[in-house]
């Protein structure tokens, strides 16, 4: 499905949303539409399945109740993103104060957990590539993740995040050389 | 610039290294996520109105004892306008009563009562006219008249 194809389609679901009648209806197809992709959106930032399938629901009643609010100035998937990217970096910086600990020692917590993890399952080098990941500040490691494994353009990631595409490009550059240096040290 | 491309100049560690999420996930998983979701998003809002109805709790209170307090109050100023009329009205009757019944006989008196007329005479509210007449029958000069007419306005 092209870009033009796939925004008409949002729109229209956007649309239905909004007629009383229909908006149950199209509020299950966009679940149905984005629910895998945003998934493994958080996932890759929470890592925890159990922490990301509670993100995602709370991501979709964010969705549910603001989506009559949504203004279109941008598309609905870069809206979802932009809730889904918050609700994740809200869930860690929660989880940050809950335990009274730093956001670093979160890390190192699921970066020492991950190898235990029953859904964790790739092989040694991902793994180093996932506890470099950890290393990483948040907002960096969302920057990488969009970037390296959604192949997102600089300018979709610029509308998502509320950042510059050259403030992008330079955080990007910035942890594929600490991500390097970390898999060359371990 | 392609992200493979991209990775080779900036990165080229790092694109040896297999792509995709090194995760798995529960089977079925999204075939379920939606009735969750669903029932999740019914349990909120059920939450949300009983938290509405627990946030209004109060102002409905204070609402309810305000209604209250302005019927009370309403009550309260028509029953003491109402009994202030009545008292002053029965003042003055009492007044003038007292100072005339000493030029009724008791005989006229104990003949009221006796015939049950008291009720009448208190329940029929009585204008100036009628109590002028009725000591004008009872011979009283003009002075006299004057005089407890002052003494009861």
């Amino acid at each position: 499905m092209s870009n033009k194809a796939k925004e008409n389609n949002d729109k229209e679901l956007v649309v239905l949303f909004r007629i009383p009648e229909s908006r149950e209806a199209a509020f299950n197809l966009i679940v149905a539409k984005y629910q895998e992709r945003l998934y493994w959106h958080i996932r890759k930032l929470l890592i925890d399945h159990q922490d990301t399938d509670d993100t995602l629901q709370n991501t979709f009643i964010k969705v549910w109740t603001g989506l009559d609010n949504f203004r279109e100035d941008s598309g609905l998937y870069t809206w979802l993103y932009r809730i889904a990217s918050n609700e994740a970096l809200t869930f860690l910086n929660n989880k940050k104060r809950r335990f009274l600990v730093p956001l670093h020692d979160v890390n190192q917590h699921l970066s020492s957990s991950l190898e235990q993890d029953p859904y964790f399952n790739g092989d040694e080098l991902q793994l180093k590539l996932q506890k470099a990941l950890l290393t990483l500040p948040e907002k960096q490691r969302l920057v990488f993740n969009m970037k390296y494994f959604d192949e997102m353009k600089y300018e979709d990631m610029a509308d998502i995040l509320g950042t510059s595409v050259g403030a992008l490009k330079a955080s990007f550059h910035h942890a594929v050389k600490k991500i390097e240096k970390y898999i060359t040290e371990h | 610039m392609k992200v493979v491309d991209e990775m080779n100049d900036i990165g080229p560690l790092l694109s040896g290294i297999k792509k995709g999420p090194p995760f798995s996930l529960p089977d079925g998983y999204f075939d379920h996520f939606q009735t969750r979701l669903n029932s999740a998003l019914h349990a909120k809002e059920s939450k949300v109105q009983v938290r509405y109805l627990y946030i209004l709790r109060p102002y409905m209170a204070a609402a309810i004892l305000l209604i209250i307090a302005l019927l009370a109050g309403t009550l309260v100023f028509r029953l003491s306008h109402g009994s202030r009329d009545e008292r002053r009205y029965a003042a003055e009757l009492s007044r003038v009563v007292e100072q005339e019944l000493y030029s009724i006989s008791e005989e006229t008196i104990l003949e009221i009562m006796t015939t049950d007329q008291t009720d009448k005479h208190i329940i029929q509210p009585v204008s100036s006219d009628d109590l002028i007449d009725f000591l004008l029958d009872e011979n009283l000069n003009e002075e006299e008249l004057r005089n407890s007419l002052k003494s009861t306005i």
